[in-house]
């Protein structure tokens, strides 16, 4: 007799680590399935890896034949030769895009997913987000409020322990915060500045970063590359969090290298369960399960959704896969700071910037913006060159060399992370023409930037310009051109939450209008983006909708 | 299909206690650069002064020797170690064998264009001068000058190419870090000192 779980959870990352936990911890039988590989702790933390340590001290080896099967996922930051293998093989995992509507699709492939790279911003949304349709007549409210989410944002912050200051901002509601990380000089200059000239005010960026050591996790010590792991446990990831609460109640199987294919239905309304592709042998298995929660990430999810029947497996709406959102990405100001010229850095390895909140089309009038709706913020920071300074400095031998220690420069840089509204023809579809390894069609992406966007950006340069001056910053630059969509790893969207079937895809409780067992955890539910990083939400929601199913597992309602 | 009665591999996760605490066939194909000479194998073993040697993989002898005493000229060891102290020539010579090929002739292209100036100057190798004819030949290439005229066009370029290739093996080694740049030499548990200013002034 084959086993039927109580639940399936596709995803080990950070919403699919916590509603294993929620289910587990409540008795319910959980299969966790992973489309990435297994997880060593003790193999696969490589954070203290130093540029000496590797032959080409960090610059890409073209021998490395990781990230040579990796040009999208290259794009990231924080995908190099130390962690390539965090990331998915973009040979093995191709998708397609439209003619001049480029798309960065940066995927995890390992237990904990994108938790372990992720940049660890966590801030909460408000109801400028969340309500913001009736604020500004554009798309649709979440059909939540902020003061619904708050009590689970505070679960899951002192939870994961996120390090911040209290602000006292209805934009950036405060949360519960462990000590915050202390603010470089020049941040300070910058604070100053902005709250005296314009009114406007920075605080520590809120990070899932342990500035005190809690529930058997250390706090950080500070050696810099987070997204290399973490074996002292300082930073939030799912596989040294949750699936270890989770492992801990017996209730609880996971199986990575678990390509999902799609969803096994009965009938029109109803999951039955999973089937996937065994990545290691290529064998092709079905598992059955009362519940089906969709943790993939946004897109991925989409994906399975659009397998599982035609036109997309409970998609009477026509929502499904369609007003996918991410951030307006790498667009921003930098300048030099003269009167820290010569500086050494006291946070070299801080992992953490600083953050200037929304400050556009809020209730006050005189932060409205007619060329654009909604708004955004700036993540910032000070970057004291070590020597690399030394390129630009004209000259060579022995009073050239020894000048270069001291002659630091110190960088203001701010980039602006500004919201993109919900289209709905930013959409993704299956590909008719293209199959990826296993043979599952691909996904089509359509998504790019529109005008409110790119007004967007003209303000960003301007006032990061400005602020810039007001704290006297020179050799100011600005970078314009907004990365693909995609390129802020915030993709979120592609079935969307609602209080109406007939518009939206999930309830209030990420939970399918048309197929009540059939639950999806992660983005793909965001109604509205806003402009703060989108984990923390995400988690917070996840909580949210795990009670609730828990409760109505336990009521028979999902049976 | 249907594999129920298989076991998938599962994993296991456990709160565990915190842990505590080629290139030389590349050159072949480079022979015919004007002036070079050309080499068909990298250079034999270099050594250097602490007693240690390593082997090229992509320079000849000669080019190995000229690049090294250019990369010594430019970061030279005074209290704190110079470029051939931390190996920056041995980076260099690693980096080339492992670089495209439109990389590889620029520089080898450099290193040709610097015996031939020295040649068309003093009728010696670059490495023959006295040490004040090396700097004064290398002075007249360096970024110290806005312009350059069309004839130390070639020679300036190299300078921009060797400078950045010096100054990034050189900063980057394990004793460049610790002994110039005062790091320590592996990570270790740091605090956060962050700004100490209360007058406002946020200087260094």
């Amino acid at each position: 007799m084959a086993t039927v779980y109580d639940a399936i959870v596709v995803g080990s990352g950070a919403t699919g680590g916590w509603t294993a936990k929620v289910m587990t911890e409540a008795g319910m039988d959980v299969l966790m399935l992973e489309a990435g590989r297994a997880f060593d702790e003790s193999r696969d933390y490589r954070e203290h890896t130093l540029p000496h340590d590797l032959p080409l001290r960090g610059q890409d080896d073209p021998r490395n034949e990781l990230l040579a099967r990796r040009p999208v996922q290259s794009y990231c930051y924080a995908c190099t030769e130390v962690n390539a293998d965090f990331f998915i093989d973009d040979i093995d995992n191709p998708y397609t895009t439209a003619p001049g509507r480029d798309f960065n699709w940066i995927r995890g492939n390992v237990v904990g997913g994108r938790s372990l790279m992720w940049a660890r911003q966590s801030y909460r949304m408000s109801d400028y987000d969340f309500k913001a349709a009736s604020r500004d007549g554009y798309g649709q409210d979440w059909p939540l409020s902020y003061a619904d989410l708050a009590p689970y944002y505070s679960r899951v912050e002192r939870y994961i322990g996120v390090s911040g200051r209290k602000e006292g901002l209805d934009v950036l509601p405060d949360g519960d915060f462990l000590p915050p990380m202390p603010f470089s000089c020049g941040e300070m200059a910058l604070k100053e500045a902005i709250a005296e000239k314009m009114n406007r005010p920075l605080t520590i960026g809120r990070t899932a970063v342990l500035t005190e050591s809690r529930d058997g996790r250390l706090a950080c010590h500070y050696c810099g590359p987070c997204h290399y792991g973490c074996r002292t446990r300082s930073y939030f990831n799912s596989p040294q969090t949750t699936l270890v609460d989770c492992q801990a109640t017996g209730n609880f199987t996971l199986v990575p290298d678990a390509m999902v294919s799609h969803v096994i239905t009965s009938g029109e309304n109803r999951a039955e369960g999973v089937a996937y592709f065994d990545k290691t042998t290529g064998a092709a298995r079905e598992v059955r399960a009362k519940v089906v929660v969709l943790c993939a990430s946004a897109l991925a999810s989409a994906r399975i959704l659009l397998s599982s029947a035609e036109g997309g497996l409970g998609n009477s709406s026509d929502v499904l896969g369609r007003y996918v959102m991410d951030h307006i990405y790498s667009t921003g100001v930098s300048g030099t700071l003269p009167s820290r010229a010569g500086a050494r850095a006291e946070n070299a390895n801080r992992p953490n910037g600083v953050y200037i909140p929304r400050f556009q089309n809020l209730d006050d009038p005189s932060t409205k913006k007619p060329a654009f709706l909604r708004g955004y913020g700036y993540q910032c920071g000070e970057g004291i060159s070590s020597w690399d300074h030394a390129y630009a400095a004209a000259g060579f031998g022995a009073a050239y060399k020894d000048a270069i220690p001291s002659s630091t420069v110190s960088t203001i840089r701010l980039s602006g992370f500004g919201e993109i509204l919900p289209r709905k023809d930013n959409r993704v579809t299956l590909d008719p023409n293209k199959v990826d390894k296993w043979d599952l069609p691909v996904l089509r992406i359509e998504c790019s930037l529109g005008d409110n966007e790119i007004a967007m950006v003209d303000d960003i340069l301007a006032e990061g310009r400005a602020m810039l001056e007001a704290m006297g910053c020179e050799n100011i630059t600005e970078r314009r051109d907004p990365a693909p969509m995609g390129s802020g790893i915030h993709e979120v969207g592609g079935a969307r939450m609602g209080k109406e079937p007939q518009t939206s895809y999930l309830n209030e409780y990420q939970q399918s209008h048309d197929v009540s067992n059939l639950f999806v955890m992660d983005g793909a539910g965001y109604v509205t983006i806003g402009c703060v990083n989108p984990t923390l939400t995400m988690m917070s929601l996840a909580l949210r909708s795990s009670e609730y199913l828990v409760d109505q597992f336990g009521r028979g309602a999902l049976a | 299909m249907n594999n129920d009665e298989d076991t998938p591999k599962v994993q296991n996760l456990t709160r565990r206690g915190v842990i505590a605490a080629g290139a030389a066939a590349g050159v072949a194909t480079l022979a015919k650069v004007p002036g070079l000479g050309g080499p068909s194998v990298a250079g034999a073993a270099v050594a250097v002064g602490d007693g240690s040697t390593w082997q090229p993989k992509f320079l000849s002898s000669q080019q190995v020797e000229l690049m090294s005493r250019i990369c010594d000229l430019i970061l030279p060891a005074t209290e704190t170690p110079g470029a051939l102290d931390t190996g920056a020539d041995e980076y260099i010579d690693l980096s080339l064998s492992l670089a495209d090929s439109a990389d590889q002739l620029r520089f080898l292209g450099g290193l040709s264009w610097m015996e031939e100036r020295s040649a068309e100057l003093h009728e010696k190798r670059f490495v023959e001068l006295a040490q004040d004819q090396q700097i004064a030949l290398l002075r007249e290439i360096s970024d110290e000058h806005p312009m350059h005229s069309a004839e130390l066009s070639t020679g300036a370029a190299f300078f921009t190419d060797i400078k950045r290739r010096v100054l990034f093996g050189h900063f980057t080694s394990k004793k460049a870090r610790v002994e110039a740049l005062g790091l320590p030499a592996e990570v270790r548990r740091e605090s956060l000192r962050g700004c100490t200013h209360e007058d406002g002034t946020h200087r260094r």
